[in-house]
């Protein structure tokens, strides 16, 4: 078709079409890069940014209205003036000298320009004759070019010369001009130095909010879109870890990049030191604090900064809390609510939803410790570190109660693979049957944990059938404060075929227990002697009983390292047998168990005829209550066997037959008691049918058999070996899934099965009725007696009333609680408020019988319930309280949000959830499950009495177990001192060492008055003995940087808050005017305070009002409940006394003793002190233990170990004392140590300590100060401490007795180094260090000046110094020459 | 023994001293010499080192002229025994002592927390709770705290803040003087022996109840301090007789302690009239003396 003038289609309308469609692309493009460029985390930046220009133009105008700047900046402009003005008056002079300096700085630099010209031309003159040289050429052409070479090397040569001379003169003239103009440079590097931090922080400010407009225009320009990707300044901030890999499930494991800091912009900005640039908190004006993203991390000492042991670029964010890194925005992130009341603000502020497809969501709050424990396997340095304080406390508790509590017995935690590790590990040592092997196989890392219950293996010797079914069964009945979990009366256990069963198993568990108990050799009182209670109950309180163990007897002190004792006496068999097991465990524990944590407490008898006495038995009759001879004793509590069912007895061994042998097999066996596979071919718990005795079958010895049976079965079922020791189950596994990976453990491998309806109804115990606590109102109308209780207000609509049982007498009826209805007691423990209900409620089992005393109508009642309630209900109330912010008590709040986090986890199929529910109510994933499971197959983990704190505590731990280590080297194991410090905490957690002694004194902090504290006087002191405590116990600074205010009279100071530690002197008294109360202590650290130095043992007096805070010791608790009882029961007349009778404070003990001695002293404590009421009990600590330990004290004092240097000891050391003692005494002849062994035994020390084998004379034991036998001194004790302790004892121990012997200013035993105290001081100490030579070789001598024939006159002194010194008033085994002589020729 | 005790009590180092003040101030009430400090043992002051420091000081004549506006007067009382109370047997007889002998023998070693003469209470401390707002300087002459024969002398003993005590062993045996106070830094050294030269100790901090005084090689050697910011404080001797001098005229609340008792009055209220003695009586039921 031939081409036409006609359009097909209109142009004019297919213009507008091309122009609207155009428009149209051309806004989806804007659109498009909008949205590209409108990200949510620019909005963020740019208020960060906003906030930190606010922030730093605060600061500039701060500094401007300061007026020490003014001041100074005033001072130093007035400088520069007068400085220009001075100048002026040598303008000429000045000119001359400006204009020389230029003049010199053209000429050298064109000099400079003509020199690199000439080296240049010299440079290629070498090379060119460099290669006439390579290529061989004739030696005429060669020379020729080494002529050309000489010639340019001379002209550079030339220019060089001129150069040098010219610039040396410049630097002359530009000195002279200095000279001139020196006093201006100064003012003007005063004035520039006083506005650096001005300077710095406009120039910070400009960045941000430029003042030029041309900048300003710029920084816009910088930020549009598409410029903006060449470095504008706003831009993702992105760390990259490329060694710390992020897996991605299954996948590949990839580099990490976190992009964080996009949004937490100034997540690193540090203000002074450490402290955060952004503190978080409400972010509301003029708190100066700041919400995130727009907040520093308030641990910048710890992370982040390049100081830290966590440097960003090397940690980066996700690393330690999860979260995808990569994510900039909000939901992104992976940001993971706290709380639901927190995910419902969160979906209202950034529309945040759960993330499924993320496997690694940041760890809520309540979770952001348990990621520590991937890097710091050993986890104690969490809790406790000397830098850092408590750094993990949460993630550490969780740890401490998955150690007390042995969940590892059942739960194996590994912490290896093979021989790498891969976390922390928990893992029962091995059995003395393995143990060897595993030591051998270099592919395998022993465990080292103990079990944590007794062992049973004599346990037929301590308890009898009755009571350790008592115990099986609930053992909190006996015991309401013990840690054994309870394994029966739970929730899968209340159908009528457990109730058969179950007293079948138990009475099984005890037959098997007692059956298979193995002899052990007993102790016994000696023949005749009659333990005295009283006596016992004294020894109990002093012998450091109660360090470990609670008494009811002993008020005012609690520990819980090991049982309650308070009941024992209803525990143990009766009669004589009974007694000695205990007085055997007192006396002996490692009888029983060689491994036990019982120590050794040196309890043996004394003393002779009517004084004999043996404290073990004495304390075994005061926890007995016995009051006649060891025979006649009875417990006080008798417990019914439980009645074994026959029927149920074989029904249940026929259901554990029934997997091996076949039903013909089981009826035949049944009938004839002769099991069908031969013994020796029985591998399983079987063995225990299988070894019947032939002949007829005796019924009682069948009956006997099967419940042994059982109970062997049982004891495999329920694990019990994990935490005890039983015969025939040494090297049984553990029974429960290993722990080490669960917190990575797949979700769908979890076994919710009916947890969501069961929780919909039960779950949390519940009366189900409104109560409160009843008012004085309440009381009067309904006539309650005693006026306190717990009224019930009313029925919660829509639930179903709890069921009652109502007991009379032998009637039960069913009953109902009602309105008015007054609890006045919960299982017999008097109820007098909600709270303290509600905290007993919460104690209790769901579904397990309480007693309640009720009063209704005008008397009491007993009503019996099961409280159960639904923990739905719960939840939804305290969430709908949160949300109306109606919670007044914040742990309250802390508690019920927690619930619902974890009830919604549970929802959601979370890991936290199971836990949770685990842990609470192990047996309620049973619910409705048991009516389908075989009964064999029932969940078997028993309930422990953890608070739901405590589960959140473990749950912390537990999910931070993944055994996904990152790379090696960010595994915190370190070797050296820091390690020594880890294995020592986890030992003096293992031997409770903090129960009796203090590791850190109490720390008290109070508002001071600076001009009022009195700075110890160094002027009176030995000046060797001031350097001596500054080099033992550095002066720490005692201000905190803090002030407090404190009101005094009438008027209120702001004062700094001064912090030191020591030991409380006196409280204030309430008896005084309240402006006279006042708090005294006594100094134990060196403390600086501005420029006061102030030595230990000085009191620090301060007022109660100006008390901020008393932080409790580290430890000690006991000695200083013993020390008070002492004092309070008059045994010691002064607290000093008392505390020299208790175990002392290991305060420092690192530079004080010897690491080898204290390695040996741990292994076998010898008695040292004599004023202690008690000794230092041995613990059954291995050889590694006691050596790890004696590290620590030196690692945590950074003292040297494990090798001391003692130079004392040293020929070169004494050859140049001698010598300088023949120098200044020339009369003297013998040698140093001869001398100092002569003042060893002058009448000074010998009056308290033994030296030499001269005891100390006794006058009264009871009031004596004996002294330590200076026997062990010199292997116990390091050199400088000794020296200090000798100088002055009191520094480091301010309750001492020892006083200073030769103080400064004072002239003894002149007789002996002129009387010159300080060398007395370390010629003593040398005695010490060398005390076993001189022992052997000058052995015992007598120094005494006030023997000889001249009688001591009133000048004393005089009479002394009259004497010829050289014939020193020695009396000795060898003579005195001979020793002379000896020490002479050394 | 307690005769010479009260003979000797009398004459002291501050007994001129206070003679010179009494006339000087023109008070006239009394011109006897008397003491301010009363140790229970005076005998311990004496010998030659101590009459030297006896001289008057400047602070110590003026000082007291400065409180005396409103007029001065004296507290003159006795603390007597209240019922039967059997005198305590020595503590060591002659010889008898278990350390030291040759020293601490020469002559019996009294039992002294409870020391009574004529129904009197000795040692008792009768100070005044709370120091006035103004009051005179510390003397500058020392106090004196022997040990002689293994024993403490004064076995009582106050002293204002600053004072000097003078520590002296007069036994030819090593002894230790080991303080307890609450507020002063404790105090522990050796004292060599015949030390005449004595070791000073000085009290910085008042005390609001007597501390005990111990030496650690003599286990039963006891003696109470009391440092005191004010001169009005006072010692009764064995016959429980006490005298406070230059009290400011008007009401005082004064603490009345004995090691064995304690605090035997918290606040004993006593008005002192210018220029005229104030005599009171203290009883001290004997139940209070029994351990």
């Amino acid at each position: 078709m031939p081409a036409t003038d006609d359009y097909l289609r209109d142009p004019k309308r297919m213009h507008k079409i091309f122009a609207l469609s155009a428009v149209t692309f051309l806004g989806v493009t804007v659109w498009m890069m909008w949205a590209d460029y409108a990200d949510e985390w620019r909005g963020f930046q740019r208020k960060a940014m906003s906030l930190i220009a606010a922030r730093d133009k605060a600061k500039i105008a701060a500094i401007k209205q300061d007026p020490e700047y003014l001041k100074q900046s005033a001072e130093a402009n007035e400088q520069v003036k007068s400085a220009d003005q001075q100048l002026k008056d040598q303008q000429a002079e000045l000119d001359t000298l400006q204009k020389q300096v230029s003049d010199l700085a053209q000429k050298s630099a064109a000099t400079m320009r003509e020199l690199r010209t000439k080296r240049a031309v010299r440079d290629v003159a070498r090379a060119t004759y460099g290669l006439k040289v390579r290529d061989n050429e004739p030696k005429r052409i060669q020379e020729e070019f080494r002529e050309k070479y000489d010639k340019a090397e001379a002209d550079a040569t030339e220019f060089e010369q001129r150069f040098s001379t010219e610039s040396a003169e410049l630097v002359q003239a530009k000195a002279a001009l200095a000279a001139v103009t020196a006093e201006r440079d100064k003012a003007e590097l005063r004035v520039k130095a006083l506005n650096s931090d001005l300077a710095r922080l406009s120039a910070a400010v400009n960045k941000i909010e430029p003042t030029s407009k041309f900048s300003a225009l710029k920084r816009d320009f910088m930020l549009w879109p598409i410029i903006n990707g060449f470095n504008s300044p706003e831009r993702i901030q992105q760390d990259w870890m490329p060694r710390l890999e992020i897996s991605l499930g299954g996948m590949a494991n990839v580099q990490r990049f976190d992009r964080c800091r996009t949004c937490h912009y100034m997540i690193d900005a540090v203000d002074i030191g450490t402290k955060p640039g952004f503190p978080h908190g409400s972010g509301e004006e003029g708190s100066g604090t700041f919400e995130h993203p727009f907040a520093s991390h308030p641990r910048l000492d710890l992370f982040l900064t390049s100081a830290s042991p966590h440097p960003m670029p090397k940690f980066g964010c996700t690393s330690c809390h999860s979260g995808q890194g990569s994510g900039t925005s909000f939901q992104n992130a992976s940001h993971t609510p706290n709380h639901p009341v927190i995910e419902h603000e969160w979906q209202h502020k950034y529309n945040w939803f759960d993330n499924h497809f993320w496997e690694h969501p940041m760890n809520p709050k309540r979770f952001e410790e348990s990621n520590c424990i991937k890097c710091h396997i050993n986890v104690v340095e969490l809790g406790h570190s000397p830098k850092f304080g408590a750094t993990a406390p949460k993630v550490t508790r969780g740890y401490e109660l998955v150690k007390t509590y042995g969940c590892f017995g059942c739960h194996e935690i590994n912490g290896f693979e093979g021989t790498k590790i891969v976390g922390v590990d928990l893992r029962l040592e091995p059995a003395a049957e393995e143990a060897e092997k595993v030591a051998n196989d270099p592919t395998q890392v022993a465990g080292k944990m103990r079990k944590v219950g007794p062992s049973l293996r004599h346990l037929a010797s301590k308890s009898e059938q009755g009571w350790i079914e008592n115990w099986t069964e609930e053992p909190k009945s006996f015991r309401p404060t013990t840690r054994m979990p309870q394994f029966f009366k739970l929730t899968n256990q209340h159908d009528k075929l457990a109730q058969d069963f179950n007293p079948v198993e138990i009475s099984g568990i005890a037959t098997y227990l007692l059956g298979k108990s193995q002899a052990m050799d007993l102790l016994s009182p000696k023949d005749g002697y009659k333990p005295d209670a009283a006596r016992g109950k004294e020894l109990f309180a002093t012998k450091g009983c109660v360090a470990c163990h609670t008494h009811g007897e002993m008020a005012g002190v609690n520990a819980d390292f090991g049982p309650e004792l308070s009941r024992i006496h209803a525990k143990i068999k009766p009669g004589k047998a009974g007694f000695d097991w205990l007085y055997t465990w007192i006396r002996e524990p490692e009888r029983y168990h060689p491994r036990t944590k019982m120590p050794h407490l040196f309890l043996d008898a004394q003393g002779e005829g009517d004084k004999y006495t043996d404290p073990a038995a004495d304390i075994a009759a005061f926890l007995l209550k016995l009051e006649g001879s060891p025979a006649d004793f009875k417990p006080t509590q008798e417990y019914a066997l439980n009645t074994v069912d026959a029927a149920a007895l074989d029904d249940l061994i026929q259901r554990f037959l029934v997997k091996l042998l076949t039903p013909g097999q089981i009826e035949e066996f049944m009938k004839t008691g002769k099991y069908p596979i031969p013994a020796k071919s029985v591998k399983g718990d079987e063995i225990e049918l299988a070894n019947g005795p032939d002949g007829a079958l005796d019924p009682a010895e069948w009956h006997q058999r099967k419940l042994t049976y059982v109970g062997r079965k049982t004891i495999t079922k329920y694990g019990c070996y994990g935490c005890h020791e039983i015969p025939n189950f040494e090297t049984a596994r553990p029974i429960g899934t290993a722990l080490q990976d669960w917190g990575k453990k797949d979700r769908s491998r979890l076994a919710f099965e009916h947890i969501h309806e069961y929780l919909h109804h039960h779950g949390q115990p519940d009366l189900g009725m409104t109560i409160e606590t009843l008012t004085e109102v309440d009381a009067t109308r309904l006539h309650v007696e005693g006026g306190a209780g717990v009224r019930i207000r009313a029925a919660i609509p829509g639930t179903t009333p709890l069921a009652a049982i109502h007991v009379d007498e032998d009637k039960r009826e069913k009953d109902a609680l009602q309105p008015d209805d007054v609890i006045l007691a919960y299982d017999g423990l008097a109820i007098v408020d909600a709270a303290q209900l509600k905290a007993q409620l919460r104690r209790t089992e769901p579904g397990t019988p309480v007693t309640l005393e009720v009063w209704r109508g005008g008397k009491s009642h007993v009503l019996q319930i099961a409280p159960d309630g639904s923990l739905e209900e719960r939840v939804q109330e305290g969430l709908g309280k949160a949300l109306r912010k109606e919670f007044k008590d914040p742990a309250e709040e802390e508690r019920e949000t927690s619930a619902a986090f974890y009830y919604e986890s549970l929802g959601h199929h979370g890991r936290p959830g199971f836990l949770w529910q685990k842990l609470r109510q192990p047996r309620s994933y049973d619910f409705k499950m048991d009516e389908t499971k075989p009964y064999d197959d029932r969940l078997r983990m028993p309930k422990f009495p953890f608070s739901e704190e405590d589960i959140d505590a473990i749950a912390t731990f537990v999910l931070g177990l993944t055994a996904e280590p990152p790379n090696p080297e960010y595994l915190y194991n370190p070797t050296g001192p820091a390690g020594a410090r880890i294995k020592g905490e986890s030992l003096l957690q293992q031997f409770n060492c903090a129960g009796c002694h203090m590791l850190e004194l109490p720390e008290f902090r109070y508002g001071a008055d600076l001009e009022g504290l009195q700075a110890s006087d160094a002027a009176a002191e030995f000046p060797l003995a001031i350097e001596l405590l500054n080099k033992l116990k550095p002066p720490r600074n005692g201000l905190t940087g803090e002030t407090m205010s404190v009101k005094s009279g009438d008027e209120t100071k702001t004062l700094p808050v001064v912090g030191f530690h020591g030991l409380i002197a006196a409280l204030p008294n309430p008896d005084d005017d309240p402006e006279d109360q006042e708090y005294v202590a006594e100094l134990w650290e060196n403390l600086k305070v501005g420029d006061k130095a102030l030595f230990p043992t000085t009191k620090m007096i301060f007022p109660a009002a100006a008390m901020q805070t008393m932080l409790p010791a580290r430890g000690g608790r006991y000695a200083e409940w013993l020390a008070n009882r002492l004092l309070e029961s008059k045994q010691v007349s002064q607290l000093a006394l008392a505390w020299q009778a208790s175990p002392p404070p290991l305060y420092q003990e690192g530079i004080k003793v010897q690491t080898p001695w204290l390695f040996n002293f741990l292994r076998n404590p010898e008695k040292i002190r004599h004023t202690t009421v008690l000794r230092m009990p041995r613990f059954n600590m291995s050889a590694d233990e006691a050596q790890a330990l004696a590290n620590y004290f030196a690692a945590a004092d950074g003292a040297v170990y494990p090798y001391q240097a003692i130079p004392q000891r040293e020929p070169q050391y004494l050859e140049e004392r001698t010598a300088e003692l023949h120098q200044a005494f020339p009369e003297k002849t013998h040698d140093y140590l001869t001398e100092s062994w002569k003042l060893l035994n002058s009448p000074v020390c010998v009056k308290c300590h033994a030296v030499g084998g001269r005891m100390p004379v006794s006058t009264d034991p009871a009031k004596d100060i004996r002294a330590p036998n200076l026997e062990m001194a010199g292997e116990r004790l390091r050199p400088d401490w000794l020296l200090l302790w000798l100088y002055r004892p009191t520094w480091i121990t301010p309750y001492t007795s020892m006083p200073q012997n030769f103080p400064p200013g004072k002239k003894n035993l002149e007789g002996l180094f002129g009387g010159d105290g300080n060398l007395q001081t370390i010629s003593t100490r040398d005695a010490l260090l060398n005390y076993h030579r001189l022992m052997e070789r000058d052995g015992r001598i007598v120094y005494d000046p006030m023997t000889p024939a001249t009688p001591p006159n009133a000048g004393g002194d005089a009479a002394a110094a009259a004497q010829p010194v050289n014939s020193d008033p020695v009396t000795a085994t060898k003579a005195a020459a001979e020793a002379d002589e000896t020490g002479g020729s050394k | 023994m307690n005769r010479s005790i009260m003979k000797t009590g009398l004459v002291t180092t501050f007994a001129l001293a206070l003679a010179i003040v009494a006339s000087g101030c023109g008070g006239g009430a009394s011109a006897k010499t008397t003491v301010r400090y009363r140790p229970a043992n005076p005998d311990a002051i004496g010998g030659d080192a101590v009459a030297a420091a006896a001289t008057p000081t400047e602070g110590a004549v003026t000082a007291p002229g400065e409180v005396a506006a409103g007029g001065v007067g004296s507290l003159t009382g006795k603390v007597v025994i209240q019922g039967d109370f059997q005198p305590l047997p020595a503590r060591y007889a002659k010889g008898a002592a278990p350390k030291d002998t040759e020293v601490c023998g020469v002559e019996q070693i009294p039992d002294d927390s409870v020391v009574t003469n004529d129904g009197g209470l000795g040692n008792v401390f009768i100070y005044l709770a709370k120091a006035p707002k103004v009051v005179p300087a510390a003397p500058a002459t020392p106090v004196v705290f022997d040990q002689k024969s293994c024993i403490f002398k004064p076995h009582a003993l106050v002293v204002q803040t600053k004072q000097v005590v003078k520590i002296l062993n007069s036994d030819a045996a090593l002894h230790n003087t080991h303080t307890y106070p609450s507020r002063n830094s404790s105090f522990n050294q050796g004292v060599k022996p015949n030390d005449q030269m004595g070791v000073d100790l000085v009290y910085t901090r008042p005390e609001s109840e007597p501390f005990q005084v111990g030496c650690d090689v003599h286990p039963w050697m006891i003696a109470y301090h009391l440092p005191v910011d004010h001169p009005y404080a006072a010692v009764s001797g064995p016959d429980g007789s006490f005298e406070i001098k230059d009290l400011p005229a008007g009401k005082h609340e004064f603490k009345v302690w004995h090691e064995k008792g304690k605090l035997l009055q918290k606040s004993l209220s006593v008005t002192i009239k210018p220029n005229e003695p104030t005599v009171i009586e203290i009883p001290v039921p004997a139940s209070k003396l029994v351990p």
